[in-house]
């Protein structure tokens, strides 16, 4: 657990420490690294357009920290990928390559095809259905992985206010987070759960470590990645980034029933791959949430132990008082 | 036929078209990259909310911007005005260039922008954001062409623009720097052609009535007298005031509230309006009328009815004939639009009443619309940005000279 703690003290960033764009791309020159973004969509058209533009005026015009800006389509039926080309975009249907490997068709696909497809040292991952999108979630990922050597992974954290009737309103999201993530994390790979979004869309890994785990092909791919990378490479290699919020869609239960139920299939393959099943200890008793506080991330531990009792019927007390079930019925007759 | 003015204009501007000749097409495709940086800024912008009187964040955003620019020394004034200046090589001669930051709509209103292939969609995209998002990638746009101007260009993100705002941002930065002012430029999202000149007479008016009783049911009353009656009897009698056809005058009630429930004798109301002419002293003895009528209609119900007159701006500004209106208008016919000319409503009547040339011009077309989101026509912004280049340039080399 105090692996857990340094971790979250030393590898949780905030976007705001690396706004210096300029000393970023000083420090990918000298390490000689290139850098893709992948957008996965499928059917973005309301938010592709402002994406690309952004991320293409502010970080490839105005300064080279991206060399390459790519969508990778799941086969939409609206104007993404034709928005995301007129903006300067490569566009790819992930269906057209790789096809002797079998159809497949979900954003894990994407994920995986870009690193086929795209030629980046770094891979950038951003959902393209961000509706505030700003530069700080490709630098603000992409700071720690260029001033640290040692990491090589970082995930996304962020507030997450969500647009209701045209209003925005204050955080309703992350709800398959707190009920299902960190519950599974906390007990059965409680490093895991100084994570404070492990749902999160955005993410930047080096494509040394990237292209050698699998990548569940829907629901289950960032779960997936995070307990993969850690099995092989460890906590040390992981880091997370604040980048302050993200306005999104917020999702109807139903959806986030069956997004939980991908997961959950993501998260059992693991568990029996990894041998986490192990007996169960005070240590896995316990489940951790993190919070702020005084500008430091902190884990908190509730410990949560579900007790017990036996059926009532196997009590002698119970039994010598005469108050065991009768069977109504066989009475009234 | 030919419009036989279009040839009076490009006479006009011959020289300055004729000088800007072999630069254009470098411009031109220099500035089709800046499109892409507008739009990105302007999608920033929209990001952060700044409704009139609450600016100070998108203020902390363009100063932002402003200092990763080569702007000299950008700063923010008293009234969260964000200034900066690209300096000239020799001049000594101000441009001042501003377009305003601030939106009508409550900040809790979604602005998120939607690019498509040809459009900018969204809340304030075409009456606010284009115009700032356009005037905070001048820097670099200008950078990247690498032009020598002479003089030094100011460049200005007002406040307070809207309704009670009062343009109070631009009337403060030009109450300080009247004299360092040698010429100006408004920009505006909307529409690509239009030029801005002069500023009619203007006052807007809010007049309101409120009757301190405790609310009450009107069943039980001898009188029925309600706020929103009064305030309707003075609505009739405002239209009795005499408004002359010539000088064209025009009064114009916009807005009118009032009221607290079904069941209740309402006990405020107000009605706002605005008064445009051509001549001061019209307007002048409309405020007159204005004021007294309300007086009297109060007096009647033994009530206040206040009128609070502000915004207001005199008659002035440039005529066609003047060298900056005709050169813009030159340039205008040059990019292939037709030049609308009409008077401002907005800022420009400020640094007008100051006696400094000034022009409003928009960057592309579009639609604004009020309570939904209006739109921006994205092909054609890198000719409004090339027409303000040109005119900066014409106002620079001194082809917009008296």
């Amino acid at each position: 657990m105090s692996e857990m703690r340094n971790w979250l003290k030393s590898r949780s960033y905030h976007y705001s420490e690396f706004r210096d764009i300029a000393k970023l791309v000083r420090k990918k020159e000298e390490r000689g690294l290139t850098i893709s973004l992948c957008f996965p969509t499928l059917n973005e058209e309301k938010t592709i357009g402002k994406s690309v533009v952004i991320m293409k005026s502010e970080l490839m015009q105005r300064f080279p920290l991206l060399d390459e800006i790519a969508v990778i389509d799941s086969g939409s039926t609206d104007q993404t990928c034709a928005i995301a080309a007129e903006f300067g975009a490569d566009t790819y249907v992930a269906s057209d390559y790789l096809k002797e490997q079998g159809e497949a068709r979900g954003k894990g696909e994407n994920l995986w095809k870009a690193l086929y497809l795209l030629k980046g040292d770094i891979i950038l991952y951003i959902d393209a259905d961000i509706a505030n999108i700003h530069p700080r979630f490709a630098y603000g990922l992409l700071g720690p992985i260029l001033m640290e050597p040692e990491v090589r992974f970082v995930k996304a954290f962020y507030q997450r206010p969500f647009v209701q009737s045209g209003e925005v309103r204050p955080s309703g999201g992350g709800r398959v987070t707190e009920i299902l993530i960190r519950p599974l994390f906390s007990q059965f790979f409680p490093d895991l759960a100084g994570i404070i979004q492990p749902l999160s869309g955005e993410y930047a890994g080096h494509r040394e470590l990237l292209e050698q785990i699998p990548f569940p092909i829907g629901y289950g791919v960032e779960t997936g990645m995070l307990i993969d990378i850690y099995q092989k490479w460890g906590l040390g290699v992981m880091a997370q980034s604040d980048l302050a919020q993200r306005v999104h869609r917020n999702q109807e239960i139903a959806a986030l029933g069956k997004m939980s139920f991908g997961i959950l299939q993501t998260f059992w393959n693991r568990i029996q791959e990894y041998k986490s099943l192990g007996p169960i200890t005070p240590e896995s008793l316990r489940l951790r949430w993190i919070g702020k506080r005084s500008g430091q991330y902190e884990v908190t531990e509730i410990p949560i132990e579900e007790q017990e009792r036996r059926p009532i019927v196997e009590l002698p007390a119970y039994r010598e008082r005469g108050a065991a079930p009768r069977n109504t019925a066989a009475e009234d007759a | 036929m030919d419009d036989p003015t279009a040839g009076l204009d490009r006479r006009a501007g011959r020289r300055l078209l004729d000088e800007l000749a072999p630069l254009e097409q470098k411009w031109g495709e220099i500035i089709e990259t800046g499109r892409q940086m507008v739009l990105s800024n302007l999608a920033m912008l929209a990001e952060v909310p700044a409704q009139t009187f609450h600016e100070r964040d998108r203020a902390a955003l363009i100063l932002d911007r402003y200092a990763a620019t080569p702007l000299h020394e950008p700063r923010v004034d008293e009234m969260d005005n964000v200034i900066g200046t690209l300096r000239g090589a020799k001049g000594s001669r101000r441009i001042l260039v501003f377009a305003h930051m601030d939106h009508q709509f409550p900040n809790s209103v979604n602005q998120n922008t939607t690019i498509t292939q040809d459009r900018a969609i969204g809340m304030g995209v075409a009456e606010d954001t284009l115009a700032l998002a356009t005037l905070i990638t001048l820097p670099d746009i200008i950078d990247n062409l690498d032009i020598p101007f002479h003089n030094d260009i100011v460049l200005v993100a007002t406040t307070r623009s809207h309704g009670r705002g009062d343009f109070a941002g631009i009337r403060h930065f030009t109450e300080e720097h009247n004299r360092q002012i040698h010429y100006s430029v408004n920009l505006d999202g909307l529409s690509l052609g239009k030029i801005n000149y002069f500023s009619l007479s203007r006052v807007r008016c809010d007049i309101g009535c409120e009757i301190n009783a405790p609310q009450s049911s009107p069943w039980g009353k001898i009188t029925n007298t309600s706020a929103i009656m009064i305030i309707n009897e003075v609505i009739n009698s405002i239209y009795n005031i005499a408004v002359p056809r010539q000088p064209k005058t025009v009064l114009n009630i916009g807005m009118l509230s009032g009221g607290e429930r079904y069941s209740t004798v309402s006990t405020r109301a107000a009605v706002r309006l605005q008064v445009l002419s051509e001549n001061d002293e019209i307007t002048e003895r409309i405020i007159e009328e204005l004021h007294d009528r309300c007086v009297d209609v109060g007096a009647k119900h033994g009530v206040e009815v206040t009128s609070e007159f502000f915004g207001r701006h005199f008659a002035g500004g440039l005529r066609y004939s003047h060298p900056m209106v005709k050169s813009t208008a030159a340039i205008v016919r040059h990019l292939g639009y037709q030049p609308v000319v009409e008077y401002s409503n907005a800022e420009l009547a400020v640094p007008i009443a100051h006696g400094i040339p000034s022009v409003n011009i928009g960057i592309t077309t579009g639609m604004i619309t009020g309570r939904t989101q209006g739109y921006i026509d994205i092909p054609p912004i890198p000719t409004g940005i090339l027409q303000l280049i040109m005119l900066l340039y014409g106002i620079d080399r001194g082809f917009c000279d008296e």
